[in-house]
């Protein structure tokens, strides 16, 4: 107790440096609370079903000309085929996702619910109950879905759609699942572990479901089953050898193959080829975040070191007076470790807070869902490890050097000591550690952010701002019936609209994949590439170019199709005029070209231009939405709007108005990159903060330890900048260094990074030097604020004698 | 209780020797009050912490209550330290973040004497300096002279047979000195060993006998 309140007096008498101390700690323990969080939550998924071992997920291997992957949806037979031949097995549970436009319900207080397009619904058989252990709260797991038109809802679900109201009062109720009735048969708690059997509310799968087909895989139709280990060897064999006879032979091909394969169910969460819909975790990018996490411990542990050995020389008179009165050397490490363990306590009460902060601010950084599920015994099992190794980490260091203090060599000396420790080239080391790592990610984080810029801001061949984009409704409650030609007229009438056009955008992912076939002298020549369905306003809107032929009318509909550059290239014609009035082939058609436009980008700069064909269409299906261009000004862009949605509410007065600025939503193709950048400004300014945080302590006590050489300098006529330059200049040498070291390092890092772009900067000399600057200044100015006020300090009072 | 023999210590300066000590040889009784005098530089207080076992010479023997002190184990060593002397310093030493009372109280924590003795014990201490009233301050918010009187009673809590002290009153003035001078003249009375590295004769008067050193070896 005594020892802990003299602890606690000398922590208080040092606060500036118990506060850096505790600071640097905190930082660096809460990123690893939020790194523990993520990994722990990723890698308990599925742990606790009871037969892990023993379930597996039906998925395919392909391999196509020595090209392989993976899928995880099945073809709609395999589950019955199975069942036939294999009545041995356990447990065959097919999971089909299914999706309604829908769902409504009468409550039980008469009240009608109603939610659109809702999500996790899954449509299985009974057994599943036998495969995922979920607690019963009312009904019979045997036969929940024994009869079609059953429905089985988790406890979440039920409380959202009735309220709350008792599990049992729901079984019977019915509910209207996209214009089908199903009776509730049974309700479940929702399971207490991260799984990957994510479904919320279970359908028995009806008759009509579709023929079941061996030709077409689907991801909404995943196979489980429960097996023992010697039945795999049988059921691939068999399936294979059925898959074989019931393909067409065109399908067959020397070099591709087509294999089932058994996905053990504690693997499934971290393979991404066999996701299929579901929650996976990448384990490359979990094991980045756990170097991450370790990463900044080491800084935040080195920063402390760092600390407390600057402070040794301050109390080597304490020490040495303790031995006089004879205390041993134990008691004096046993006393250190304490000090450090209090710190540690502290900087983990300032990082519970810090962490929560973190995972309000960047909840989009986490996994969907990790809210649910507690881990509260776990992350406290995980504190008390980090507090012992921490504080044995970061105090065995400085208690050995406190312990080396020759007694009667510091009772000489009068007051705070001058001494220096041998140590000083390992804390510089220290310094210069930090600094390179910092200013890597320093380097980084400006690389990135340009490559972003440049993404966003780059010429992608065609016009997209003052844009808004409106999907058509498809939904027949919505009038998807309605021509949307009409109501491109109706909009046109407006002097407010500039332009309307239908079709896919330029830029996103939505295309069909075809081929054009061109019949030469010296054979057929295929081009595999993205067709997009637009009609004839579209490249005025758009503000495309046409380099050759002409523009496309509505007339265009049948018989022609416009092609990009590249695809003219790539179809073997020599100038882009040579292509007009050609006739290629698509889908077994003759059409003509009619017209040659520029290359734009139609993906995200991640890849590079590729051939495209514009298809003129006027089938409200294929053509997806409207594009709507705004006034030039954009104060006019709210009435304009305004129109948009009078309009709109007179044509689908069903559907919801929702639009979106086309610039914004390209820039979302983004979002992994700028999440990726946003991590990486964060750890940026967490390296830094750590780093200026060990260098104020150091100048701090660099300032401290000459007192008396400024007041002398001062008195000499020394001016005030002269003693900051005095005491930032070594810091600012150790600086200079870790930028010298980083830059190879950052060099690397950043060219492999941007190898992942098709369109990319170049890495130039300026960014580093910038880059550079920037951190000494900021290095500079946590350095000069303690230099400043030691050079202020007035030299009567450091060399006045005692 | 004391017998030095040929003690030697010296520093290398440049590859030459530079002698501190040189040739010590010395002896003191039980219940001695010695003075050591002599100009800075000269090896007082070196000779003073090779007594006290704070330093090491380079060579010569040292003899304490019959023990070879620089054959025994450095735990044997605090173990006899702890037990027999007490400290007291030029510029007090005291531990700035504990309180008058924590300070006398630490060395007795050091010896593992229950709470209670050590209760006992520096409340006599306390009484018999008459610092009872300032047992809960620190020593910044002390004058010198308390701050010495709580120095001595640390080093006497263990209730040491013998007493160093460097330069005890080097720090106060004239008035302070002289009582704690009279507080030693005192103690030896009551049979403590007292050895004082000092400046002023006038202090060196008190001692039974006074040793000059001058340039590491005893003059007379």
């Amino acid at each position: 107790m005594t020892q802990l309140k003299f602890i606690f007096r000398k922590l208080w008498r040092d606060r500036f440096f118990t506060l850096l101390k505790v600071l640097g700690l905190a930082i660096g323990i809460a990123t690893c609370l939020v790194v523990f969080k993520i990994v722990y939550y990723e890698f308990s998924f599925d742990r606790k079903h009871p037969d892990k071992e023993a379930i597996y997920q039906v998925v395919v291997r392909f391999n196509r000309q020595g090209e392989e992957s993976g899928f995880g949806g099945v073809q709609s037979a395999v589950a019955e085929y199975v069942k036939e031949n294999f009545s041995e097995m356990e447990q065959i549970v097919p999971v089909n996702d299914r999706f309604f436009f829908n769902v409504s319900l009468k409550r039980l207080n008469g009240e009608r619910f109603q939610k659109e397009d809702p999500k996790q619904i899954k449509s299985t058989v009974s057994e599943y109950f036998d495969m995922v252990p979920y607690p019963w709260l009312a009904g019979n797991k045997t036969t929940a879905l024994s009869q079609p038109n059953q429905a089985v809802l988790t406890q979440s679900r039920a409380v959202e759609y009735f309220g709350e109201v008792s599990p049992s009062e729901i079984i019977g109720k019915t509910m209207d699942y996209g214009g089908k009735t199903y009776t509730i048969s049974g309700i479940v708690a929702d399971l207490n572990f991260p799984s990957s059997f994510d479904g919320k509310e279970f359908l028995a799968i009806p008759k009509t479901e579709g023929e079941p087909n061996w030709f077409s895989f689907n991801s909404s139709n995943k196979l489980f089953v429960k097996l023992d280990g010697n039945q795999k060897e049988r059921l691939l064999t068999l399936l294979d050898k059925k898959y074989n006879e019931m393909i067409p032979d065109a399908w067959k091909d020397e070099d591709s193959s087509t294999n089932y394969s058994l996905l053990p169910l504690s693997e499934k969460h971290f393979a991404e080829d066999f996701a299929a819909g579901n929650y996976v975790a990448n384990k490359k990018i979990i094991y980045g975040l756990i170097g991450i996490g370790i990463f900044i411990l080491l800084l935040a542990g080195i920063n402390y070191i760092n600390l407390s050995t600057a402070q040794i020389p301050y109390r080597t008179k304490e020490i040495g007076v303790r031995k006089t009165l004879g205390e041993k050397s134990g008691r004096i490490t046993k006393g250190f470790l304490m000090e450090t363990l209090v710190i540690c306590v502290l900087a983990v009460l300032v990082a519970i807070p810090l962490s929560k902060g973190f995972e309000i601010f960047y909840e989009d950084f986490l996994p969907p869902n990790i809210g649910d599920y507690s881990a509260t015994i776990s992350i406290l099992i995980f504190i008390v490890c980090l507090l012992i190794t921490l504080t044995l980490l970061t105090g065995l260091y400085p208690a050995y050097l406190i312990n080396r203090v020759n007694v009667s060599e510091v009772l000489k000396i009068q007051g705070a000591g001058k001494l220096s420790f041998g140590n000083l080239s390992i804390r510089k080391a220290m310094i210069v550690f930090q600094f390179v790592i910092a200013q890597v990610f320093v380097i980084g984080a400006f690389i990135i952010a340009s490559q972003i810029k440049y993404m966003i801001n780059s010429d992608l061949g065609f016009q997209k701002d003052a844009i808004v984009n409106i999907s058509l409704p498809y939904k027949p409650y919505q009038n998807s019936e309605i021509n949307p030609f009409v109501f491109k007229e109706a909009l046109k009438k407006h002097p407010e609209i500039r332009q309307v056009a239908l079709g896919h955008t330029p830029m996103n992912n939505m295309h069909w994949g075809n081929s054009l076939y061109r019949t030469t002298d010296t054979g057929e020549k295929e081009l595999n590439m993205n067709f997009k369905y637009v009609d004839d306003d579209y490249v005025d809107l758009f503000g495309i170019e046409i380099l050759a032929g002409r523009k496309p009318q509505l007339r265009d509909s049948v018989g022609s199709v416009f092609i990009n550059e590249a695809a003219c290239a790539g179809l073997g014609f020599t100038s882009n005029e040579e292509a007009i009035g050609e006739t290629v082939q698509a889908s077994g058609k003759n059409i003509t070209i009619q017209g040659v436009f520029n290359d734009f980008h139609q993906r995200d700069l991640h890849a590079s231009k590729a051939p495209l064909s514009l298809m003129i269409s006027t089938n409200k299906e294929t053509l997806r939405g409207y594009s709507i261009k705004l006034p030039e000004k954009s104060s006019d862009w709210n009435n304009a709007l305004t129109v948009l949605e009078n309009e709109w509410n007179v044509f689908y007065p069903n559907a919801p108005f929702e639009y979106e600025f086309y610039d914004a939503e390209i820039a979302k193709l983004y979002e992994s990159d700028m999440r990726q950048s946003q991590m990486i400004n964060l750890a940026t300014i967490i390296t830094i903060i750590l780093g200026c945080l060990g260098l104020i302590g150091l100048v701090t006590l660099t300032a401290y330890q000459r007192t008396k050489e400024i007041g002398i300098r001062k008195v000499l006529g020394s001016s005030v900048s002269d003693v900051v330059v005095l005491l930032s200049k070594d810091y600012l040498k150790l600086i200079g260094l870790a930028i010298l070291i980083s830059i190879p390092i950052a060099w690397w890092a950043m060219h492999k990074w941007l190898e992942d772009f098709a369109y990319r900067i170049e890495i130039k000399l300026w960014m580093f030097l910038v880059t550079g600057i920037i951190t000494i200044l900021i290095a500079l100015s946590a350095v000069s604020f303690r230099a400043i006020k030691a050079a202020l300090a007035n030299p009567v009072e450091s060399l006045r004698d005692e | 209780m004391i017998k030095l023999e040929n003690i030697f210590k010296w520093y290398n300066v440049g590859g030459i020797p530079s002698f501190v000590l040189k040739d010590i040889n010395l002896q003191i009784e039980e219940g001695d009050f010695i003075s050591i005098m002599g100009p800075s530089g000269s090896g007082k207080s070196t000779l003073l912490n090779v007594i006290g076992m704070l330093d090491e010479p380079n060579e010569g023997s040292y003899h304490f209550m019959d023990q070879d002190v620089f054959a025994l184990k450095p735990k044997k060593r605090t173990a006899l330290f702890q037990s027999y002397m007490g400290y007291v310093f030029q510029s007090y030493h005291l531990i700035d973040e504990l309180t008058v009372y924590e300070n006398i109280e630490t060395p007795l924590i050091y010896k593992n004497l229950s709470g209670k003795e050590r209760k006992a014990i520096v409340g006599d201490m306390l009484d018999r300096f008459n610092i009872v009233g300032k047992k809960d301050l620190f020593p910044a918010q002390l004058s010198g002279g308390q701050q010495q009187l709580v120095g001595i009673a640390r080093a006497l809590a263990i209730a040491p047979k013998l007493l160093l002290a460097d330069e005890p009153t080097g720090n106060l003035n004239s008035k302070q000195g002289e009582e704690i001078m009279e507080l030693f003249a005192e103690l030896n009375k009551e049979g403590v060993t007292i050895i004082q590295v000092t400046h002023s004769e006038k202090n060196a008067e008190y001692g039974k006998r006074i040793i000059h050193l001058l340039d590491g070896g005893i003059v007379k």
